[in-house]
């Protein structure tokens, strides 16, 4: 399990922010914690199989996607923060998240 | 300076108008609405009142397909006015008519009877089944693959990128390989707006029926090369795009090894001539140092 400091939290928060202003072409400034990925940002799957990808790369996580579908099935994402915190039990917890349902 | 090779990629369909900023670069309109007055004489009145606006034809199967290929056709037309010219077409499942008929190897006229007469064909022989296509977004192929274990006729019938995989079959074993797939973790999994199970078996027999039409039909050699998203290799000879026709019905395709062959030719910029964006949107996952452009984010306005 991955010691998760207030350094990558705040990383993570960057790259999401970052990643969803860049892709819906929105200034950040307009994003939020509580902005709803879909509705507000007319957000998609595909974005955010490209989100894990990232997080994958950046921090070397051993975890396959269909983990990390089976875990959204029972903890859906709605919003960014929602989003944030799944990001990070994912950095956390790695292949070992079911665990957490 | 780096030479830029550039593809133009012709979508099957039309999901929705709502990225479509063709309108504001000039001509364009001008341009549709000639190929729309042609198209209305050649094979169907009614497209002489489409109007993007108010999102027409995406409910109709056979409209759509219309409307994809002459806004493709009218997309490259006037890109190549400004001077951008492609090295390689290359037509995502049904928009092989387009890739066809921008390498100078159909006439536009053609094009629009060959999808007529593949519809008509397709047509009859589904007409005693419901049918349809299923996207799965999140799962490997050996995850489908072994989903499908349990559904004998329901085939992949295109990678679209490592985890992105459509389906076809009948529409009721789709249903339940729809609750598997999520089951097993996809993040996304859903039915298309189609009615045809496209590329898949099913239609070997509206295949040879179609060949009857394909078989008359006066088809030139390519002035352009154009890439088979069957085989990924280039299409040769009129006889070889006569066969690609044919089989482009019943076979399977792979989009995401067909951008990585065009990338590996080096194709570096890529231009969907659609009013969608959904090849670009598809291209965020698959890698590469490359750009997808639509023709607005091309041509100064």
């Amino acid at each position: 399990m991955a010691q998760v400091t207030e350094k990558i939290k705040t990383e993570v928060k960057e790259i999401v922010y970052d990643f969803f202003a860049d892709e819906c072409e929105v200034n950040k400034s307009e994003i939020s914690d509580q902005t709803n990925i879909i509705n507000d940002l007319d957000g998609d799957s595909l974005m955010f199989l490209e989100l894990i990808e990232i997080f994958k790369k950046k921090y070397a996580l051993e975890i396959e996607l269909k983990t990390i579908g089976k875990y959204a099935i029972k903890n859906p994402v709605e919003t960014i923060g929602q989003l944030i915190d799944m990001q990070i039990l994912i950095i956390e917890h790695e292949n070992r998240i079911l665990e957490l349902v | 300076m780096p030479v830029i090779k550039t593809a133009f990629i012709f979508p099957a369909f039309v999901r929705d108008y709502q990225d479509d900023k063709s309108s504001r670069i000039e001509n364009f309109n001008n341009h549709l609405n000639h190929l729309l007055d042609i198209a209305s004489r050649v094979v169907d009145p009614e497209l002489t009142y489409f109007d993007p606006l108010q999102q027409d034809f995406l409910d109709h199967e056979l409209r759509t397909q219309y409307i994809a290929y002459i806004y493709g056709c009218a997309i490259s037309e006037i890109l190549q006015q400004k001077s951008i010219y492609p090295d390689f077409l290359c037509g995502y499942s049904m928009g092989i008519y387009s890739a066809l008929n921008q390498g100078g190897a159909i006439s536009f006229a053609d094009g629009l009877l060959l999808i007529r007469s593949a519809f008509q064909e397709i047509s009859y022989t589904t007409m005693t089944g419901r049918f349809g296509m299923t996207g799965i977004i999140g799962l490997t192929e050996s995850d489908i693959l072994e989903i499908l274990t349990s559904f004998p006729d329901v085939e992949i019938t295109n990678q679209n990128s490592p985890y992105s995989f459509v389906l076809s079959g009948r529409q009721s074993d789709l249903e339940n390989v729809l609750i598997k797939a999520i089951e097993e973790g996809a993040f996304h999994a859903r039915m298309l707006n189609v009615t045809v199970p496209y590329h898949s078996h099913f239609l070997k027999s509206a295949a040879l029926q179609f060949a009857k039409f394909v078989y008359t039909l006066d088809i030139r050699s390519l002035k352009i090369p154009v890439v088979s998203v069957l085989s990924q290799d280039l299409i040769k000879s009129p006889e070889d795009i006569k066969a690609e026709l044919v089989e482009n019905l019943y076979k399977h395709f792979n989009w995401y090894k067909t951008q990585l062959k065009l990338m590996e030719d080096g194709v570096t910029r890529f231009i969907e001539c659609s009013p969608g964006k959904s090849l670009k949107k598809n291209a965020r996952t698959i890698d590469g140092d490359y750009q997808f452009k639509s023709m607005d984010e091309i041509l100064p306005r």
